[in-house]
């Protein structure tokens, strides 16, 4: 706090939390993934196999552990095929903006470049840049699929990590052991991976965990509006959607991919704080 | 001259402004806590400047602050008593001692520029200390400040009142900082290493300023350089690893120190020349 | 001054230069522009009629100058929708969508700033852990979701209040704190750094060697530069904003550019598509102008840049 040298308090409290916060999200990751793993096929049936004898059943412990919808359809085994695909739209989203953004943004932390300059400029812009926007507009017209809202979502939001990359890079390359390193002409490449990057880690990967959740919630608002997910597949957005309808006869409808999304981005959520005040 | 007049005599006429008996301050709590202060004891009598030397971790910042009740979250003084003008301060109600601080008590920080609020004016902040601690009007307490600030020697006061910290250099910030100080006449200055944030030449210039405004005040300088003190100390207090080590006379302490550490601090002195107690006239 | 005035005019020209670019191209990318343009129901002679029209027949240098040309002119097409006018399409909707805005910018500020600036300088008890934690839970559920819950709650189970539509001030309520939902916990936490940054600095600790109170420091010394920093980011929380917008606009089908957007994304009216991104990044720009030019007048570093009285040395 000030510059006289004491024994912070909050430390201590700082670690406990962070420590809570990890061990909590990673536990939660750990189910995810086991879910994940298993698949729809936990809940022993197909999510596409329409039952319309059984529409709008509650959730049970018989043979519908969460329902069914609105034909017929086995909730619990949407509610696996949905885990499946936000989490590789989210996953394979936030690794192309960040495979995308850090390649830049180390080039654009250069400030002799010209290429470095252009990027900079972009970045610049890109930050008040309703990307949305831009989002919906791509994939609307390029056609609904998974691939598609990967690379859409992935090649909109590559300035986040830009930024970031842009900003610490920076600030590594006037450091002196960088312009040693180069002063000695050590190839580009090893520069890069042996100083540069590990300085960069611990933003890098507090922010991974942000733009992960952010991905989660982008993706999922997208195939709420009808883009990026075919009709009627098991997506957790296309399940919100179809709920409205039935929001008095069959809550569940609604609440059991809302409770899905919201865990899964809270324990993004948890597990980025956790790292952050773990880095701190 | 406005400086250094309107000093109300201490409640024990005679006795010395500040006492400090036996102080001790704890820092965290539990078995991780750690005593950046141990058994401290010293008093400055009015007109007296009293330098306590120390290299970083010493602990005499940490002194300081908890004379000006300004010690940070999750420390306090453990152990011992501080006495000023007669009257035990340290066990304060914080209502009773916001009535002391910039009244009776005024600091001086190192940093002059982040030390004052970057988006209020200079005058600002002067102005709320006299209407507080004087009672004034705002008209009247900007003409008491306009006064103070000419009274550091600062040019164009009714400008200066104004302006902005980033519009002035580190010694006229210097020097604003001094004349908050001494607004409402205190009995008692202390300044944490005033010099250090600033140039070579211009430390000299404040020091003297300091020296010549404590007047018939007490001055408690804090710095990690013994040659710095030697400028403007009559007494000097070392301290390491928060505990007085050596205390006693400038001129004592510069010619014969007795303790191993006193010796390896004057050997780490930046001005060898300018050993022996002399205050510089001349630009202050 | 002049200078100044001028740097926000090329950075307009150059966005918006670089958004004509993109939509350029987005438009053929998904094959002929003109039957894009034309619409599926269209036939071959409507389709060249505007093959003609925009010059789709010729180079692509000249399609580009072309393309430029008519936006700049301000046409941008009829909506296949219903052949009204693009652009008058989408201005007819920037009101509706301003209101919301304008409310939930409101309603959020009024939460988020003495939220953050409490939790910031309260920095022990249970009652601060207890807020920071329905924050974070509250930030953890996007914004869709919470409209639909709310929904359900008000608008289904309790029929307190209108589940769609624009009409009277009670179909705003459900709308305005969706949005306000979305960014609330966001613009807290900030104020909340920010603020409990400002109490830790030196200056605040210049005003308590003055005797100024712990409410003294908050208001008159901590606040300012806490909320002066906060406006700073003012720019990238309306782009998020209108985000926000997008989709709670779809879910109350409240008639804003949002819910425009989608509805003539899924059905690719493409004249429209393109008024509106334009419409929205000229938008933000502006804000994001107005915040700037906001902070050169209010914050004096930027504000006085030259040094006072040179005079005497030190």
């Amino acid at each position: 706090m000030t510059t006289v040298v004491g024994l912070p308090v909050n430390t201590l409290a700082e670690r406990y939390l962070a420590r809570w916060e990890l061990v909590s999200g990673g536990i939660l990751l750990a189910v995810i993934a086991a879910l994940l793993l298993l698949g729809p096929a936990l809940s022993g049936h197909d999510p596409g196999y329409v039952d319309l004898q059984n529409r709008l059943t509650a959730p049970n412990a018989l043979d519908h552990l969460l329902g069914t919808d609105q034909l017929g359809r086995d909730l619990l085994a949407r509610l696996l095929h949905g885990l499946r695909w936000s989490l590789t739209a989210a996953l394979g989203a936030t690794l192309l903006a960040f495979a995308t953004g850090t390649v830049l943004g180390l080039i654009a932390a250069r400030r002799q470049s010209l290429l470095g300059t252009a990027i900079r400029q972009v970045t610049a812009f890109a930050q008040s840049f309703p990307v949305f926007v831009l989002a919906i507009c791509l994939v609307a017209i390029v056609g609904n699929s998974l691939v598609t809202v990967v690379l859409v979502l992935g090649l909109v939001t590559w300035p986040v990590f830009c930024r970031v990359v842009q900003a610490e890079a920076t600030s590594l390359y006037a450091r002196e052991y960088v312009m040693a390193a180069e002063m000695l002409q050590m190839g580009q490449p090893r520069l890069y991976f042996r100083h540069v990057l590990p300085g960069l880690l611990p933003s890098l990967s507090v922010l991974l965990a942000f733009h992960f959740a952010d991905m989660l919630i982008a993706e999922s608002a997208l195939s709420f509006l009808g883009i990026g997910a075919p009709l009627g597949a098991a997506t957790w957005g296309n399940m919100l959607q179809e709920s409205r309808a039935y929001l008095i006869s069959a809550p569940w409808l609604l609440l059991v991919p809302a409770t899905a999304i919201v865990t899964l981005v809270i324990t993004a959520n948890l597990l980025g704080d956790g790292l952050r005040r773990h880095l701190e | 001259m406005t400086l250094g007049m309107n000093v109300t005599s201490p409640t024990v006429p005679g006795g010395p402004v500040l006492e400090v008996d036996g102080l001790s301050v704890r820092a965290g709590s539990g078995h991780l806590a750690t005593m950046p202060v141990q058994d401290v004891s010293f008093t400055i009598a009015a007109g007296e400047v009293l330098g306590i030397v120390g290299e970083s971790g010493s602990g005499k910042s940490m002194t300081a602050y908890a004379i000006g009740s300004l010690l940070p979250e999750g420390v306090a003084v453990s152990a011992g008593r501080i006495i000023l003008e007669g009257r035990p301060v340290h066990s304060l109600s914080p209502a009773e001692r916001r009535a002391l601080d910039g009244n009776r008590i005024g600091m001086v920080f190192q940093d002059p520029l982040s030390s004052f609020n970057p988006v209020r004016t200079i005058g600002s902040i002067l102005i709320e200390s006299a209407m507080r601690h004087q009672r004034l009007s705002a008209a009247a307490a900007r003409d008491k400040v306009i006064e103070a600030l000419a009274g550091v020697r600062l040019p164009r006061p009714e400008l200066l009142v104004d302006a902005y910290p980033h519009q002035l250099s580190g010694g006229q910030r210097q020097r604003a900082m001094i004349a908050l100080a001494l607004l409402n006449g205190p009995s008692l200055v202390v300044a944490d290493e005033p010099t250090t944030a600033l140039d070579a030449t211009v430390q000299l210039q404040i020091l003297a300023l300091l020296k010549r405004s404590a007047g018939a005040r007490a001055l408690l300088l804090i710095t990690h350089d013994l040659a710095v003190a030697s400028t403007v100390c009559d007494r000097i207090l070392v301290m390491q690893r928060g505990r007085c080590v050596e205390q006693g006379p400038a001129a004592g302490i510069l010619d014969a120190p007795a303790h191993s550490y006193t010796r390896e601090l004057l050997a780490a002195a930046r001005w060898p020349a300018v050993f022996g107690n002399q205050a510089h006239a001349g630009a202050a | 001054m002049t200078l100044m005035s001028l740097r926000p005019v090329r950075d307009l020209a150059v966005l918006l230069l670089g958004t004509l670019t993109l939509l350029f191209f987005l438009l053929r990318l998904t094959g002929d522009p003109a039957l894009v343009l034309a619409g599926p129901d269209a036939s071959d002679q409507q389709v060249a009629v505007i093959r003609a029209e925009y010059g789709l027949d010729r180079s692509l240098p000249v399609q580009y100058l072309s393309y430029i040309g008519n936006l700049l002119r301000l046409d941008f097409g009829r909506s296949l929708a219903d052949g009204s006018p693009a652009l008058r399409k989408v201005l007819i909707a920037y009101p509706t969508s301003l209101l919301l805005a304008a409310m939930a910018m409101a309603v959020t500020l009024l939460i988020s700033v003495p939220t953050g600036a409490w939790l910031g300088a309260r920095r022990h008890g249970a009652a601060r852990i207890a807020v920071r934690w329905l924050l974070f839970v509250l930030q953890g559920v996007p914004g869709f979701v919470t409209a639909l819950l709310l929904v359900q709650i008000f608008a289904i189970e309790l029929v307190w209040l209108p589940a769609l539509g624009s009409s009277g001030l009670s179909s705003l309520i459900l709308p305005t704190i969706s949005v306000a939902s979305f960014l609330a916990p966001k613009l807290t936490r900030l104020i909340e750094a920010n603020v409990a940054a400002a109490m830790g600095s030196p200056y605040v600790r210049t005003a308590r060697a003055i005797g100024a109170s712990d409410r003294e420091i908050l208001w008159r010394h901590a606040l300012p530069n806490a909320l002066l920093g906060a406006t700073a980011l003012v720019g990238t929380q309306f782009a998020f904003l209108m985000t926000g917008l997008v989709i709670i606009e779809s879910i109350f089908a409240w008639p804003g550019i949002g819910w425009l957007l989608v509805q003539s994304t899924t059905s690719v009216d493409f004249p429209v598509v393109q008024a509106i991104t334009l419409t929205v990044v000229v938008t933000v720009f502006a804000v994001n102008t107005f915040v700037d030019l906001m902070q050169r007048r209010v914050d004096p570093r930027l504000r006085h840049r030259e040094p006072l009285a040179p005079g005497v040395a030190a």
